[in-house]
């Protein structure tokens, strides 16, 4: 546990270090497979989170992150530093959700879809992670949710979440609070502590 | 379980139910690479029906279908804002790279459409046809942002002049009365700094800039990023007029931003057609208003300035005349045509305040008075005393009179027309309560002052810092050892002595209210300590 809990700060301060994303994306920009090995490595589960946020259903979160990293493949040659290489990929990730959910809203798809954060077959996720992310998508309001996993899992500060959400910030202040005090109550509720 | 504990965990379980498919995602790259990707054809977006009526547009318009072997340097950057923001990279010969949405909007209108490999000014045709047809740009709000960033600015403002011509084109083929701002820019990072912070794009940030510059300080660029382009529109309009009266379109240049060592870019405004103010009542009924309310007609008086503002959040229009030899300002806002502020000539009030004649006010002198022997404090023994006029929703409200004697400050609320007491708050701040004086850090506070002794006022028995401290500890159950940022304060709140402690344990704040001479617990309130 607390080995995971380390390898977990080490991710986020991975994802905080933005001339590492910066150096990361210059060499998949120039072709380096390695780079994306390792900018996948660290970036994945934020996009994921951000993924799932939107579509609520684990298998197109799933397939979003990776039509996200193949995105991020061609047009890395275009991006270019402007400060916030996290900002970058995660407007790739939701614009690619956003899609996904236009399509389906045009197909019908989304009448009372039920939640189902994680695929049956993942072997990694206990059952207390399972019963944390199914209460993390259920009890929170779609921008609460996302603010909150944006927070916990990219290391964006909240003037960026903000930026990315296009809200202002005392909004996105204020909902994050609001969200993780009725997580915890609906943790609390559940046993889990 | 703390906050960041609670993220620990989502952050974790996430990590462990995100997909770890490395290979799929190479496998896909791999196939693409080296490969010119193809445009792809097979969406039926509305926008492509309008792309392929202003190819054949430029075709019979002579231009020929010269079609150039693409080469993949981005020479040039183009963003266009309306509300939908779209950039587009553009190379030497300027065709369009990627066409990248910088929005939700701006997604919309691109979903399924690829613009890679179109001529420029035909991708822009084609997006400004969009975005007619999807309503944004209508009689409301008609203002079109088109900004290029290129190195080379001979090149860049080229393009610059294509484009507008071609989004002139694309409006005047729809019959819309629309507003078109162009610049050219060189890259610059603070900007792009600036535009990445606030998820807009880099032309919008420069116009920005270019308001807040040239507003002597009355703007901040955080004010106004909510705003749409048609607003900015107008405020740089106004601005213009202000500085250039009957000028139209020069722009002034972005600031020189020191230490950054770049040469700074001096981006220049082009404006064609006007912003519409269809939205709001316009100048001469703001004119109107603004006469109405001062009970003039427009023959009483010389018009100084009526513009155009933003100000607090909402689009006003300022509105200055003289009659009379009195000066009046007045702010109107720009939607509803309610006068929100007004000045005559050195005084203030604002909308709907009915003022009290000041006749009836005891003046700022008397108040201090009444504070003063009420404290029971000679003027000459204080360090400071200051008194004023408080307004509360534009009506005086009290007079407020601050003092400090000894180390003590006061705070006193006064009736505006009599000398009635309203509110009393006295501060020690030298921390320990004057009572049990030994441990006070400022020893020479105590003497000369007599303001210690009045203090107290009419409280016999003060139970003292350290006594309610203890009540707070001992009902929250924690001993002082477990606690950390420990605050308390002597307080007199409507005329009683109480005592505000305040501090943190276990991830929890903590606040009390205790009654300064029982040791009651009067109100208290614990939160996570975020």
């Amino acid at each position: 546990m607390l080995m995971l809990m380390l390898a977990q700060t080490m991710e986020q301060e991975a994802v905080r270090d933005r001339e590492g994303l910066d150096r990361l994306l210059a060499a998949v920009a120039a072709g380096e497979q390695e780079a994306l090995a390792q900018l996948y490595h660290q970036t994945r589960s934020a996009v994921y989170g951000l993924a799932l946020s939107y579509v609520k259903n684990a298998h197109d979160a799933q397939d979003i992150t990776q039509d996200t990293f193949v995105q991020i493949w061609d047009n890395a040659p275009q991006y270019r530093t402007k400060g916030s290489p996290m900002g970058w990929i995660l407007t790739i990730a939701r614009n690619l959700a956003l899609m996904k959910l236009r399509r389906q809203q045009r197909q019908g798809e989304l009448d009372e879809e039920q939640w189902q954060a994680i695929p049956a077959d993942a072997p990694n996720v206990s059952h207390e992670d399972r019963l944390l992310l199914q209460n993390a998508l259920e009890a929170l309001e779609e921008q609460e949710r996302r603010i909150v996993v944006l927070h916990a899992v990219t290391g964006l500060k909240h003037r960026e979440i903000a930026a990315l959400l296009e809200l202002p910030l005392a909004t996105v202040l204020s909902k994050y609070h609001r969200a993780l005090k009725k997580l915890k109550l609906r943790l609390e509720g559940d046993g889990i502590r | 379980m703390t906050d960041k504990q609670l993220e620990q965990r989502l952050a974790q379980a996430l990590s462990a139910a995100a997909p770890d498919d490395l290979d799929g995602v190479l496998a896909r790259c791999e196939a693409r690479k080296g490969i010119v990707i193809p445009m792809k054809r097979k969406t039926t977006g509305r926008l492509w029906k309008t792309l392929a009526v202003a190819c054949l547009a430029l075709v019979l318009a002579g231009g020929g279908g010269t079609y150039y072997y693409q080469a993949n340097a981005v020479a040039s950057v183009v963003s266009l804002d309306v509300n939908p923001s779209i950039e587009l990279r553009v190379n030497q010969k300027e065709k369009v790279l990627s066409a990248t949405p910088m929005n939700e909007d701006g997604a919309a209108l691109l979903e399924g459409v690829d613009l890679k490999g179109t001529q420029a000014d035909v991708a822009m045709y084609a997006i400004i046809g969009a975005l007619l047809q999807h309503g944004y740009v209508d009689e409301l709000a008609n203002s079109i942002l088109i900004t290029v960033e290129d190195e080379d600015t001979q090149r860049g403002e080229k393009l610059q002049q294509e484009l507008t011509a071609q989004a002139d084109a694309a409006l005047a083929n729809a019959q819309v009365n629309g507003a078109i701002l162009s610049q050219t820019l060189q890259m610059s990072n603070e900007l792009s700094q600036k535009a990445e912070e606030y998820g807009i794009s880099a032309g919008k940030a420069a116009l920005i800039q270019t308001i807040v510059d040239g507003s002597n300080g009355t703007k901040t660029f955080e004010s106004l990023v909510g705003l749409s382009i048609n607003e900015l529109n107008l405020l740089y309009s106004s601005l213009n007029q202000a500085a250039l009266p009957g000028q139209e379109g020069s722009g002034t240049g972005t600031d020189t931003a020191p230490g950054t060592g770049t040469e700074t870019p001096a981006s220049t405004i082009v404006t064609s057609g006007s912003a519409s103010q269809s939205a709001y009542i316009g100048l001469d009924a703001a004119k109107q208003a603004a006469l109405n309310h001062a009970g003039l007609s427009a023959a009483d008086v010389t018009f100084l300035e009526a513009e155009y503002d933003y100000d607090d959040g909402r689009m006003v229009y300022e509105v200055d005349f003289r009659s009379a030899g009195q000066e009046y300002e007045y702010e109107v806002d720009a939607l509803t045509g309610e006068i929100i502020k007004y000045e005559t000539d050195g005084s203030h009030s604002y909308g709907g305040a009915t003022t009290v004649p000041s006749g009836n006010l005891i003046g700022e002198e008397a108040a201090k008075q009444a504070a003063l022997s009420h404290a029971g404090v000679k003027q000459s023994d204080t360090q400071y005393c200051n008194a004023w006029l408080e307004y509360d929703d534009g009506r005086p409200e009290c007079y407020e009179v601050e003092f400090m004697a000894g180390s003590t400050r006061y705070e006193y609320e006064i009736a505006l027309t009599s000398s009635t007491v309203l509110k009393v708050e006295s501060k020690n701040i030298g921390g320990q309560t004057p009572v049990s004086g030994g441990g006070a850090s400022n020893s020479g506070s105590q003497t000369a002052t007599g303001g210690n002794n009045t203090s107290g006022g009419g409280t016999s028995g003060d139970i003292g810092s350290q006594a309610a401290k203890q009540a707070a500890l001992t009902h929250a159950g924690i001993s002082e050892s477990q606690t950390t940022s420990m605050k308390v304060e002597r307080d007199y709140d409507d005329g009683r002595l109480e005592y505000e402690v305040e501090f943190k344990s276990g991830g929890m704040e903590y606040e009390y209210k205790i009654d300064g001479s029982t040791g009651t617990i009067l109100e208290y309130d614990q939160d996570w300590d975020d």
